[in-house]
């Protein structure tokens, strides 16, 4: 499942440049692959990918991957890029594995 | 007991590391499912010194992993049934059992004289100290760690599970504490609702020790001391992530 972000990518999925925005520069989208843990792999669809126009922030790829999951809205998680987790206002510039982590709470 | 007993895993620990793993007192936050595998592989390590914490009384429905349990202990304080039985798996253990949830006012309380004084982080290799080990089964009593924590200046060995999953991370001394690693409202978190299964405890817990030993090898500067293990018995795969 693909959801095509504001800039489309290549038919291969790569990064593609945007035509120049306004201010003149050429913006970018980036590919996210979705992979979500735990419960919420049962309401993130497998192979979900999102394309997002970057740099963007962890704040807005949330509300992204909400828009496409409503299900998440009010779920408790915290995201992960590349196997690095990204803090709340932090600048994503580049694609790759986006994981959806929630906490396990038990003992 | 003799050190035979030791013997197949004596000979991977140098001397230090020895001294810290036997010098340390381990706290034990919580006798459940974490508590119990925790606690079963900690006195099978050493003649060590755990404290015990946990208020609950031992219910029908956690024999299916809290392991340090039997049938026969079944409306009784998990500490008392827990530390029982550790002193029969290993008579040579120095055991202090609480039966009450862990804050910082509890754990103040009983630290008069104890080497909590002198923190967990950056202490000599053999020098008395305390660690924590997390076994809670909410964020919310969590919250009572994060204050134990940042009041003493002790090593957190964390572990949670749910259904199939679990995570492991160590917080530090110093450094990211549960608000740096699950966000700041972390005591909000649900607790735990769904069933649980037996393995997904065992591993995390082993994972849990598997810190500790590191721990007392190289201080606060452990392979999860800045990352966290995901456990997902779904798929039978561990992930790693690092924390910025």
């Amino acid at each position: 499942m693909s959801v095509p972000g504001p800039r489309g990518v290549d038919g291969a999925g790569r990064f593609a440049e945007a035509p120049a925005g306004a201010d003149g520069r050429a913006s970018q989208t980036a590919r996210l692959e979705v992979r979500a843990f735990g419960p919420l792999s049962e309401v993130v669809p497998p192979a979900l990918t999102l394309e997002v126009r970057v740099p963007t922030s962890t704040a807005a790829v949330r509300r992204r991957l909400e828009e496409c999951v409503p299900d998440l809205v009010g779920a408790v998680f915290r995201l992960a890029l590349n196997a690095q987790f990204l803090a709340d206002g932090e600048r994503i510039e580049t694609g790759g594995e986006l994981a959806v982590l929630p906490p396990f709470a038990g003992g | 007991m003799g050190e035979a007993r030791y013997a197949r895993h004596r000979p991977l620990l140098d001397d230090a590391t020895w001294r810290r793993l036997t010098t340390t007192r381990f706290v034990i936050a919580g006798c459940g499912g974490l508590g119990c595998h925790v606690l079963s592989s900690l006195a099978r390590l050493g003649p060590l010194t755990l404290e015990l914490w946990d208020p609950a009384k031992l219910d029908e429905l956690d024999l299916n992993r809290q392991i340090l349990y039997t049938p026969d202990d079944l409306g009784h304080p998990k500490v008392y049934a827990a530390a029982a039985r550790l002193r029969t798996i290993n008579p040579d253990l120095e055991i202090a059992a609480h039966q009450r949830a862990i804050d910082a006012d509890a754990f103040r309380a009983t630290r008069r004289g104890s080497p909590v004084d002198r923190g967990s982080g950056d202490g000599e290799a053999g020098e008395p100290a305390t660690v924590i080990l997390d076994c809670l089964d909410s964020f919310a009593a969590r919250a009572g760690l994060e204050a134990i924590r940042n009041e003493h200046r002790v090593t957190v060995f964390h572990g949670g599970v749910e259904g199939w999953y679990g995570q492991v991370t160590t917080i530090g001394a110093h450094g990211l504490g549960y608000e740096g690693v699950f966000g700041p409202d972390f005591g909000a978190i649900p607790a735990a609702t769904k069933p649980i299964l037996p393995q997904p405890v065992a591993a995390v817990a082993a994972l849990q020790v598997g810190e500790v030993v590191h721990w007392c090898e190289t201080g606060d500067r452990t392979p999860l001391s800045n990352a966290m293990l995901l456990y997902d018995g779904r798929t039978m795969r561990v992930d790693r992530v690092e924390f910025s």
